[in-house]
């Protein structure tokens, strides 16, 4: 790996490999551990197989599932964790009661989105938070276009759901 | 951005048939100006969709080791030090060795023109002051021609292989160096650059 491969293709895209690491894991201290362990190990690739990499994201992103989901199962007690400071960016010009209100729903709906599946969880985060393409969840995911779809389909339908009957 | 327009594209956000960029004008509609109330009970999906879109890693990536490149040519260059000084002992013991074999008688005489120089040059060194000058005037070509005949082609070719190995460490090193304060830099002025930008 050199650096300006490094520089710009992989250390850009640090935050995205954390929300999605914090998707994953639920915990704030985990993810910042697997994407510091993900660039480690991207940064010190050796030369040979830099060449096969075709898409550095996908490829990070992969390496970042792996690893969350390495350190989420062998915490087996854990099931799905509360995502933990994701509600800290307020809007500062709407009142205090407002916000209140409006960050109880919006929280929920975040609490919702933790508490899919993990195939839907995962599917639903790519697209509607890091806005890939069906192509790359897939490739990301290592899952069928069908299954993208499905999976995607399910945890809208099941977010909406709760957002109209609660 | 009109009611039926947005409430159209929600309808299909909902199944899965939406393209990319109207689910950001969808998201972009419910973060920015006035929302239509019949819409209201649908915006924290996408105003938490957005405020999850700026989450970002707190902490500084700790230095990533820069390590790993210095180190192969690090590793690459001592061994080929230890194998330039190998093979130049190595010649060194198979020079002396035929000698022996071969012109027995030769050999005391370089044994003792050697044991005998030896307390010579102490006393030379001894003596300076002495009268006694013509003798270390006289030594003193046969020392210089000693040398000379221990330099060898091979031991010159052994010590000029080690310098280019030594002058490769050197240069890999620098180059290390300089990649190293260049990286340090870029990291620092990466996280300096504003948060939003990569969201």
């Amino acid at each position: 790996m050199t650096w300006d491969l490094f520089h710009e293709q992989v250390f850009p895209i640090r935050h995205k490999l954390y929300r999605f690491a914090l998707r994953i894991t639920g915990s704030v201290h985990e993810a910042e551990d697997v994407v510091q362990e993900v660039l480690e190990k991207v940064w010190k690739t050796a030369p040979e197989q830099t060449e096969n990499v075709q898409n550095w994201e996908a490829w990070c992103m992969t390496l970042t599932r792996n690893r969350s989901l390495d350190k989420t199962r062998s915490q087996t007690l854990r099931r799905t964790a509360p995502l933990e400071g994701v509600a800290e960016r307020k809007s500062d010009t709407i009142t205090p009661a407002q916000a209140t209100e409006r960050n109880d729903l919006v929280d929920r709906v975040k609490r919702m989105m933790q508490q899919l599946p993990e195939k839907q969880r995962l599917v639903m985060h790519l697209r509607d938070i890091e806005e890939l393409t069906y192509e790359e969840i897939a490739e990301a995911l290592g899952i069928s276009l069908d299954q993208v779809k499905v999976n995607l389909h399910r945890a809208r339908k099941t977010i909406r759901e709760k957002m109209i009957h609660d | 951005m009109k009611y039926e327009e947005i409430q159209e594209m929600l309808d299909r956000y909902w199944e899965g048939e939406t393209t990319l960029e109207e689910e950001r004008r969808i998201k972009t509609y419910f973060n920015s100006g006035p929302i239509d109330e019949r819409l209201r009970p649908v915006s924290p999906m996408f105003q938490a969709l957005r405020e999850e879109q700026s989450v970002q890693l707190a902490t500084k990536v700790k230095a990533v080791s820069i390590r790993p490149q210095m180190y192969q040519w690090a590793v690459a260059a001592s061994v080929a030090l230890l194998l330039a000084a190998g093979w130049w002992m190595f010649r060194e013991e198979n020079t002396t060795a035929p000698i022996v074999d071969n012109t027995p008688n030769e050999l005391p005489k370089v044994v003792e023109d050697q044991v005998i120089e030896t307390p010579q040059k102490s006393l030379v060194l001894a003596e300076k002051s002495d009268a006694e000058n013509p003798v270390p005037r006289k030594k003193s070509p046969a020392k210089r021609e000693k040398p000379s005949p221990t330099i060898d082609p091979e031991t010159a070719q052994a010590m000029a292989e080690i310098k280019a190995a030594l002058a490769l460490v050197s240069s890999k090193l620098d180059k290390g160096r300089n990649q190293a304060i260049k990286g340090a830099t870029h990291l620092e002025a990466l996280d300096r650059v504003p948060k939003r930008k990569e969201g």
